[in-house]
């Protein structure tokens, strides 16, 4: 290596820009090299005193000296900049009361529309393609096998596959909620094409739903509420996985609504997790991340852009703290620390 | 960090939260006008500038930039583009800055430069480059806020910057050597 080279990795180690490997290889070199040795010295004093420079204030308020400027001026609004401010955020949410609320008027049809699913699935493919499948049909099996009983009994064929098929939707949808609240699972960075999580049983569920707060407030609804989706998801699972025509409706229906499920070649969804306390939200969008709240999802904070791809997004238990990994492009790794109660975030130690 | 909630009633029209955000934001802005420009009135006056711009434009910023890199974006622009003056600047050519001078290296490395000092080898380099030095010294932005600020690629901000520090290193070292310290 050059010294013009180690040079580059010299300026880069002052942006905090260069991995382990490149590290050692720039300090094997200026042990062995007194010039590059003295130069990184200059450079790592010259960086130091950069940063030290004064924060100079301005001797008098700015804003107060263009007050009377600013009264002549009429503000450039883009119409459309606060027209589509707005919405993003109430017809998401009215979409999502109205999925709940249909959840809730489906749940039962639902639950045995998506038995019956499940436990055609289980008949045919007792097999077990997935080593997941096998845990599950031996945990439920039987109560399943008899929800189809029922089912079998008062629905038309046609009409069963119907409902499954519209409650595989839901189950879609609910499953994404659940899976964002239940900050077990979403730890995992590719954690929708994770089968285990879908696997999850009906208690797993159920905790997961009442963590978080928000849909505690289904009252006596909670069981029926967090069952559904249980069961729908697994009905999506499983009519994605017997694609060979045991229920073919099924499969489409779930096909269309669980992408992420079946998705393993799919690009992995962004990083997403909610606090313990159900307060915060927090994504990851390529080098920035956004926390929000769970209640309006008005935006809490906006991390420093970043050099690197975030990796990973934890909270800490009592939800003060979101740490964060990014993959510096050179291979190296940076954590740090969003601290939610001063809205600051700052370099962590390895 | 300036509240997104503050941002939206300030583009939504809610003249109080522009007045209120333009508070937030003067130092800020101030600050890179000041190392920039390397003078206290061209730096009020530039500020000045860039705040009324904000304060008209407010409308148009989007939020999938940062708030931060739009309001840097704004305020490099009219430090190069109104105060740009014609004065010299020194050769950024990096074949002439390496090793120049090695003699005695170990002993100035220990005295610390002097701010004025710095701040007058900041002046002497190129505006771009020393506008990405004032951004990743003043403001602790990354590459990436960097290059969005000044709407470079990632690369060749980091190429102002290496080179930019390089230039400081001999100029500073150049300063100390030859007494001209204030």
């Amino acid at each position: 290596m050059t010294c013009q080279e180690v040079i580059e990795y010299m300026q880069r180690q002052l942006d905090d820009d260069l991995g382990e490997h490149e590290y050692e290889i720039l300090m094997e070199h200026t042990r062995h090299c007194p010039d590059c040795a003295a130069m990184f010295e200059r450079l790592k004093k010259l960086s130091e005193e950069l940063g030290n420079l004064p924060h100079v204030m301005p001797k008098y308020s700015l804003v107060d000296a263009i007050l009377p400027q600013l009264e002549q001026i009429v503000p450039f609004r883009q119409p459309e900049a606060a027209a589509v401010e707005i919405p993003p955020v109430t017809p998401q949410a009215t979409r999502r009361t109205k999925e709940r609320h249909q959840l809730r008027f489906r749940a039962i049809t639902g639950i045995i529309a998506a038995s019956v699913a499940a436990g055609l699935f289980i008949v045919s493919y007792n097999a077990g393609l997935f080593p997941s499948s096998n845990n599950f049909a031996n945990d439920s099996k039987a109560e399943t096998a008899a929800a189809s009983d029922i089912a079998a009994d008062q629905m038309a064929p046609q009409q069963k596959m119907a409902d499954a098929q519209l409650f595989a939707n839901d189950g879609g949808k609910a499953q994404v909620n659940t899976e964002s609240v239940d900050p077990n699972s979403s730890e995992a960075s590719n954690r929708s094409t994770n089968d285990d999580s879908h696997v999850t049983t009906e208690e797993d569920l159920n905790i997961s739903q009442s963590d978080f707060g928000e849909s505690t407030t289904n009252s006596g609804n909670t069981a029926g509420g967090s069952e559904g989706p249980a069961s729908g998801e697994k009905s999506g699972e499983k009519g994605n996985s017997s694609v060979t025509g045991t229920a073919p409706s099924i499969a489409a229906g779930g096909g269309d609504s669980n992408g992420p499920v079946q998705g393993f070649t799919e690009a992995p969804t962004p990083l997403q997790t909610t606090s313990p306390d159900g307060s915060y939200v927090a994504k990851a969008s390529s080098f920035v991340i956004h926390v929000y709240n769970t209640d309006d999802n008005a935006s809490v904070y906006d991390s420093e852009r970043r050099n690197g791809k975030i990796t990973t997004l934890v909270w800490s238990e009592d939800s003060k703290q979101l740490t964060y990994e990014i993959q510096l492009e050179s291979g190296g790794m940076e954590r740090y620390v969003i601290d939610m109660e001063s809205l600051t975030e700052s370099k962590a130690v390895h | 960090m300036v509240e997104p909630g503050l941002i939206r009633a300030a583009q939504s029209g809610d003249r109080d939260a522009l007045i209120t955000l333009l508070r937030t934001i003067e130092t800020h802005v101030y600050r890179t006008a000041y190392y920039i420009l390397n003078n206290e009135q061209d730096a009020m006056d530039a500020a000045q500038e860039a705040l009324i711009r904000i304060y008209t434009k407010i409308g148009s910023y989007e939020e999938k930039a940062q708030f931060k890199t739009w309001i840097q974006r704004i305020v490099t622009n009219i430090c190069i583009d109104k105060f740009r003056r014609s004065k010299p600047t020194v050769s950024i050519d990096e074949h002439e800055m390496v090793f120049r001078e090695k003699q005695n290296v170990e002993d100035e490395v220990m005295s610390a430069y002097a701010v004025q000092d710095i701040r007058n080898a900041i002046d002497k380099l190129p505006e771009h480059h020393r506008a990405v030095v004032v951004l990743r010294y003043l403001q602790d932005f990354s590459y990436n806020e960097i290059a969005d600020s000044l709407d470079l690629p990632l690369n060749t901000v980091k190429s102002y910057l290496f080179r930019a520090r390089q230039q400081l290193q001999t100029l500073l070292h150049d300063y100390q050597k030859g007494g001209v310290r204030g």
